[in-house]
C-alpha cells in the first residue's frame, strides 16, 4: 500500500498538497467524528420532526434532507472542476466549520420557526448540514482515495459511534444537547485538521466556536429553556395540542420529556377533572388518572367500556401492554388484580407517571404492579404458557416515527404470530382484550385473529363462540359510527347463558353490542365478509388493505392497498437527482458501467439493513435497542471488513468475492434469527445481544468491503475525480434503498426485501459493472 | 485574511445570531381559549371599517351543539364583490365522526332575501384536513342573483343551510344586513 505523500496528484486544487501533512490516524479520527456527527444529526432530526409531522412525512422530509449528502458529493466534484482562486476555495477544516454552522442554523430554524405547511422547506433546511458534510467526506475520499479501505473503515466506525452516542444522548440530555455534541465532534475535527496545516491562525474560529458552545452547554438552564420553546411543534396543526386549540378546549402543557424513542408531553385540561393527558409524539394519547389511593373515588371508571373486559372473568394475573399514563393499571386494580405485569415500550410515559407520582399515587410503584419497559410482544414470547387471566391492550399504537421512519414505526403486537403467543400465554379461561380506534383496525384485527386461530385448528364457528365486540356510545354520535370499540376473545367458548348475561351487562352499561355469540350480530359476519361494517363506512375497500398481518409484514396500520405517495415521491426524487445531476457528470468523465456498481451497493445495503433492524426488534425487545445493536454490529463489522477488503485473494478472475458472500450470508442471518425467535427462548438480554452480534458481524464484515474496493479501483485507473460522484450517487441510492426496503416490506414482506438486496449483490458479482472495458490493460 | 476564512466567520456568526434571535422571539406554550359565542351572538361579518359600507352580519347558526362543531365565516367585504361569487370559510371539527364521505357541495343550500335558492354548482377548496375530523376550507357560491353581485340595499339577508351532518341534520346560518 502506498504511503501518503508519495502519490502523484492529478487534481486541480493546489491546496491539496498541504493535506499530505496530516497524519493518516488524525485524518481517520476526523472522518469518524464527522461521520458520527452526521449520523447523530440525522437521528435527532427524525426525532424532532416526529411530534411535528405525520410519521410518513417525517420519513419523507428526513430522506429528502439526506439527499444533501449525495448532492454534497456532486458539489465537491463541480468545485474540483472549477479553476478557482485559492484564496476563496474553502479548505477541509473550513468545510467543517461550515458544517458546524449549518447544524446550528438548520436546527434553530426547524425548532424555532412557526410550523411551515410546505414540507419541502423542511427538507431544504434539514439538508444544509448534509450538503456540507457530503462535500467534506467526498473531498476526503477523493484526496486520499488510495486509502479508501481505511477511510471507509473510519466512516462506518463513526456511524456506529454516532448510533450509540445519539441514543444515549437523547435519553440522557435531550435533542439540543445532542446537537451540541454533533457540533462539538465537528469543531474538534476542524481543530485537528487545522493543527496540521500551515496557517495556524485558522484555528481561531473553531476555538472561538468551541468556547461559545462550551459555555452554552455548561449553562443548562438556558439549554432547557431553548428546548422548552419548541415553536415548530407548538404551532403544528397535526398534534393533539392543535386539536385542543381548534376545539377551543382550555389546556396547558405541564411538562415534557425527550428520549430516543419519543417526545412525551403531560397536558392538563381543566375541564377534564378526572386526570391529565400523556401524549406521545404529539399524537398518541393516554390518561393519567388523579388518584390518592382511595379506590372508592375512582369507582366511576367502572362505567367505562375499557373496564368491561375486567368484568368477564378472573383478573388475578393481568398483563397490560401499553398502559401509558397508568389508567389501565387503575382499572386492573379496581377489578382486584393482585399480579399486574405492566409492559410499556415508551420510557417517557413511565418517567412522566413516576415524576407525578403524588398525582397518581405512584401507580407504577404499587405492590401489585411489576413494570417492564420493553416491547409487549417480546415480553409475551418470554412468558410461560397459561400465565395470565387477562391480556389487555388498549389502543396500543405509537405515532412515534423512531429513528428510521417507517422501518420502526410499526410493531409486532397485532400479527398472527402475536395472537398465537397471547393465546399460549393465557390460561384456559383467559381473555385477550383489545380497545381499538375505529372500524378499520377492528376489521383487520378480526381477520388476523380469525386466521391465526384457524392456523391453531379453531374454526370460524368456534371462533365466533369466543368473541365479543362492543361499540362505545359517544355523546351525539350516530349509532352507525364505530368508535373505540372493544374486541375480546376468550380462550374457552362462551356458553349461551354466559353470553346472555354478558349482553345484559353491556346493555346496562349503556354500551352498544356489535357481536355477542348466540344473542346478536349475525348480520355482522355477512357484512364483515363484504367489508360493509357500519353502514357502508368501508365502501372504498377495493382501495384499502385489510389482509391479516404477520411477523414478516407487520404493518398493521397500513390500510392502503397502493403504495404510499410519500414513498413514491422520495423514489422519484432519487431518480430525478440521479438523472439531472449525476448522469451528465458521468457522461462527461466517460464512465458508463462503474456508476451502476455504486448504485447497486447503495440500494443493496439498505434493502438488507432495514428489515434486519425491524426483525431484531422482536428478538431484542425494544426498537431503540435493535437500532443500536444492528447498526453497531453491521457498521463495525463493515469497518473491519473494509480494512481487510484489500486482500488480493478476494479478487478472483476479475470478480470481487465478498460480493457473492453477502447474498449467502444475508438470507442465512434472516433465517437463523427467525428460527431463534420462533423456537428458542433466550431470557438473558446479554445473551441476546451477543447472539445478535454473532449473527450480524460476519454479514457486516463482507458488506463493508465492496465500496472501498470500488474507490480503490478508481484510484488505480486514475479516476480520482469521479470519487465524489460515486460517493454521492451511493448516498442518494442509500435513501432510495431504504424507501424500497420499506415499500417491499410493507407490501410483500421483510424476507423479500432481504432477497432483493441479496439479488443486487449477486448481480454485481456476476456482471462486475465496476470495471469499464477500457480499464482492462491497467487492471 | 483569506476570503474563505471570512466566509467561515460570516457563516458561524450568522448561524449563532440566528439561533439567538429565534430563541429570544420564541415563547412558552400558552393557549387562551376563545370566548364561546352563543347562538344569537354576532360572530362573523366583514372587517370593513368604513361605516358607509353596509355589511352582512351573521345573526344565527348554532356553532356548538351536536357532535360536529361547524363554524362559518362570511369572507366577502361587500365592496369587493366581483362576478357575484360569495365566499365562506367553513370549519368542521369533531372528535368522533369521520367526515371522509361527507361532500359539502352536495349538502349545502344557499338562499337570499330575493328568493334565490341555489342547490348546486358550489366550489369547495379544502385548506386543512386532519384525519377527516378537523376540516377547514373555502366554499364559493356562484352567481347568487341577477345582479351578479350583492349591492347594499337590494338584499336583506343571506342564508346557508348545511344538511346531512350527523346528529343535527339541518343547520342554518343566517346573515342579515345592518348599517
Amino acid at each position: 500500500m502506498k504511503k501518503p505523500g508519495k502519490n502523484k496528484l492529478i487534481t486541480v486544487n493546489p491546496s491539496i498538497h498541504t493535506y499530505r501533512r496530516i497524519p493518516i490516524i488524525a485524518l481517520l479520527l476526523c472522518l469518524s467524528l464527522v461521520s458520527a456527527s452526521l449520523f447523530i444529526y440525522q437521528v435527532t432530526l427524525t426525532r424532532v420532526f416526529s411530534p411535528m409531522l405525520r410519521y410518513h412525512y417525517v420519513f419523507l422530509v428526513t430522506s429528502m434532507a439526506i439527499f444533501g449528502l449525495g448532492i454534497g458529493g456532486y458539489i465537491s466534484y463541480r468545485l474540483a472542476c472549477r479553476k478557482r482562486k485559492t484564496t476563496s476555495a474553502l479548505r477541509l477544516p473550513e468545510w467543517l466549520m461550515i458544517l458546524a454552522a449549518s447544524y446550528i442554523l438548520s436546527f434553530s430554524l426547524i425548532y424555532k420557526l412557526p410550523f411551515i405547511n410546505f414540507y419541502a422547506v423542511y427538507s431544504v433546511i434539514g439538508a444544509l448540514p448534509f450538503l456540507a458534510g457530503g462535500v467534506f467526506i467526498s473531498m476526503v475520499f477523493k484526496i486520499f482515495s488510495e486509502q479508501s479501505y481505511k477511510l471507509y473503515f473510519a466512516d462506518l466506525l463513526g456511524a456506529g459511534l454516532g448510533s450509540v452516542t445519539v441514543v444515549f444522548s437523547l435519553n440522557q440530555w435531550g435533542p439540543v444537547n445532542t446537537v451540541l455534541i454533533a457540533i462539538g465532534f465537528t469543531v474538534i475535527s476542524s481543530l485537528i485538521l487545522s493543527f496540521y496545516l500551515p496557517d495556524k491562525k485558522e484555528m481561531a474560529v473553531p476555538i472561538s466556536l468551541a468556547v461559545i458552545l462550551g459555555l452554552a452547554g455548561i449553562y443548562q438552564p438556558g439549554i432547557r429553556q431553548f428546548e422548552e420553546r419548541f415553536t415548530g411543534y407548538f404551532t403544528s396543526p397535526l398534534t393533539s395540542l392543535s386539536n385542543f386549540r381548534s376545539d377551543n378546549i382550555a389546556h396547558s402543557l405541564l411538562d415534557w420529556n425527550w428520549d430516543a424513542y419519543s417526545r412525551t408531553d403531560l397536558i392538563n385540561i381543566p375541564t377534564f377533572r378526572q386526570g391529565r393527558i400523556v401524549s406521545i409524539d404529539g399524537g398518541s394519547n393516554s390518561e393519567m388518572i388523579r388518584f390518592d389511593g382511595d379506590l372508592s373515588k375512582i369507582n366511576g371508571l367502572k362505567r367505562d367500556l375499557n373496564y368491561l373486559p375486567f368484568e368477564t372473568g378472573s383478573n388475578r394475573k393481568t398483563l397490560l401492554i401499553g398502559p401509558g399514563g397508568g389508567k389501565d393499571i387503575l382499572l386492573a386494580i379496581l377489578a382486584g388484580s393482585t399480579d399486574i405485569q405492566a409492559v410499556e415500550i415508551n420510557r417517557g410515559s413511565v418517567r412522566m407517571a413516576q415524576k407525578y407520582a403524588s398525582y397518581n399515587d405512584g401507580i407504577y410503584n404499587r405492590k401489585e404492579v411489576t413494570l417492564h419497559v420493553q416491547d409487549g410482544r417480546n415480553f409475551v414470547k418470554q412468558a410461560p404458557a397459561g400465565s395470565y387471566d387477562l391480556i389487555y391492550l388498549a389502543q396500543v399504537m405509537t405515532d412515534a416515527t423512531e429513528t428510521v421512519g417507517f422501518a420502526l414505526a410499526e410493531n409486532f403486537i397485532y400479527t398472527k404470530e402475536a395472537i398465537r403467543d397471547y393465546w399460549k400465554a393465557l390460561d384456559d379461561q383467559g381473555r385477550l382484550a383489545f380497545i381499538l380506534h375505529d372500524e378499520k383496525d377492528m376489521t383487520r384485527l378480526l381477520l388476523t385473529i380469525k386466521e391465526s386461530l384457524a392456523d391453531m385448528g379453531i374454526s370460524e364457528e368456534q371462533f365466533r363462540k369466543r368473541l365479543i365486540l362492543v361499540n362505545r356510545r359517544m355523546p351525539g354520535a350516530s349509532s352507525q359510527t364505530i368508535s373505540m370499540p372493544l374486541l375480546m376473545v376468550r380462550k374457552s367458548p362462551f356458553t349461551s347463558k354466559e353470553a346472555a348475561k354478558l349482553f345484559q351487562l353491556i346493555k346496562s352499561g349503556r354500551h352498544t353490542p356489535i357481536y355477542i355469540p348466540y344473542v346478536t350480530g349475525d348480520k355482522f359476519w355477512a357484512n364483515l365478509k363484504q367489508f360493509r361494517i357500519a353502514a357502508g363506512k368501508l365502501k372504498f375497500t377495493k382501495r384499502m388493505n385489510f389482509t391479516p398481518t404477520s411477523d414478516n409484514k407487520p404493518y398493521f396500520y397500513d390500510f392502503e392497498s397502493s403504495i404510499n405517495i410519500s414513498l413514491l415521491i422520495i423514489l422519484a426524487g432519487v431518480i430525478l437527482i440521479a438523472l439531472l445531476f449525476f448522469k451528465p457528470a458521468f457522461r462527461k468523465i466517460a464512465l458508463k458501467r462503474s456508476p451502476y456498481y455504486f448504485i447497486g451497493l447503495g440500494l443493496g445495503f439498505m434493502l438488507i439493513e432495514i428489515p434486519l433492524i425491524q426483525k431484531f426488534t422482536l428478538f431484542l425487545g425494544h426498537p431503540t435497542r435493535s437500532f443500536i445493536v444492528v447498526l453497531v454490529a453491521l457498521l463495525s463489522g463493515g469497518g473491519a471488513g473494509s480494512l481487510a477488503g484489500g486482500w488480493k485473494r478476494f479478487n478472483l478472475n476479475r470478480r470481487y468475492l465478498p460480493l457473492i458472500l453477502v447474498p449467502l450470508f444475508a438470507p442465512l442471518v434472516f433465517m437463523l434469527i427467525n428460527t431463534i425467535i420462533n423456537n428458542w427462548q433466550i431470557t438473558s438480554l446479554e445473551l441476546r445481544v451477543l447472539v445478535s452480534f454473532g449473527l450480524l458481524l460476519p454479514l457486516g464484515f463482507f458488506m463493508g468491503m465492496p465500496f472501498p474496493h470500488g474507490i480503490k479501483t478508481l484510484n488505480l485507473v486514475k479516476k480520482e475525480n469521479a470519487v465524489p460522484l460515486m460517493w454521492g450517487i451511493n448516498g442518494i441510492m442509500s435513501v432510495g434503498g431504504s424507501v424500497l426496503a420499506v415499500i417491499i416490506s410493507m407490501k410483500i414482506g421483510f424476507s423479500f426485501s432481504i432477497a432483493a438486496g441479496a439479488l443486487i449483490y449477486l448481480v454485481l458479482f456476476l456482471f462486475m459493472p465496476l470495471y469499464e472495458k477500457k480499464w482492462e490493460p491497467v487492471l | 485574511m483569506r476570503k474563505s476564512s471570512r466566509i467561515v466567520i460570516f457563516a458561524v456568526g450568522f448561524s449563532l445570531l440566528t439561533a439567538l434571535v429565534l430563541h429570544l422571539v420564541s415563547g412558552d406554550y400558552i393557549f387562551i381559549p376563545r370566548k364561546k359565542a352563543s347562538a344569537d351572538q354576532i360572530t362573523a361579518g366583514v372587517k370593513e371599517t368604513d361605516n358607509s359600507i353596509a355589511r352582512l352580519v351573521r345573526i344565527s347558526g348554532a356553532i356548538e351543539p351536536g357532535n360536529v362543531e361547524v363554524q362559518i365565516l362570511f369572507l366577502n367585504p361587500l365592496s369587493n364583490l366581483k362576478e357575484g361569487n360569495l365566499v365562506f370559510r367553513l370549519s368542521l371539527n369533531t372528535l368522533n365522526v369521520n367526515l371522509k364521505n361527507y361532500d359539502i357541495t352536495r349538502n349545502v343550500i344557499f338562499e337570499d332575501s330575493r328568493g334565490t335558492k341555489i342547490t348546486s354548482g358550489f366550489k369547495w377548496k379544502e385548506t386543512h384536513n386532519l384525519d377527516y375530523r378537523h376540516i377547514m376550507g373555502i366554499l364559493t357560491v356562484f352567481d347568487p342573483g341577477e345582479q351578479k353581485a350583492l349591492p347594499a340595499g337590494k338584499i336583506k339577508w343571506i342564508k346557508l343551510i348545511l344538511n346531512g351532518i350527523p346528529d343535527i341534520r339541518k343547520r342554518e346560518f343566517l346573515w342579515k344586513l345592518i348599517g
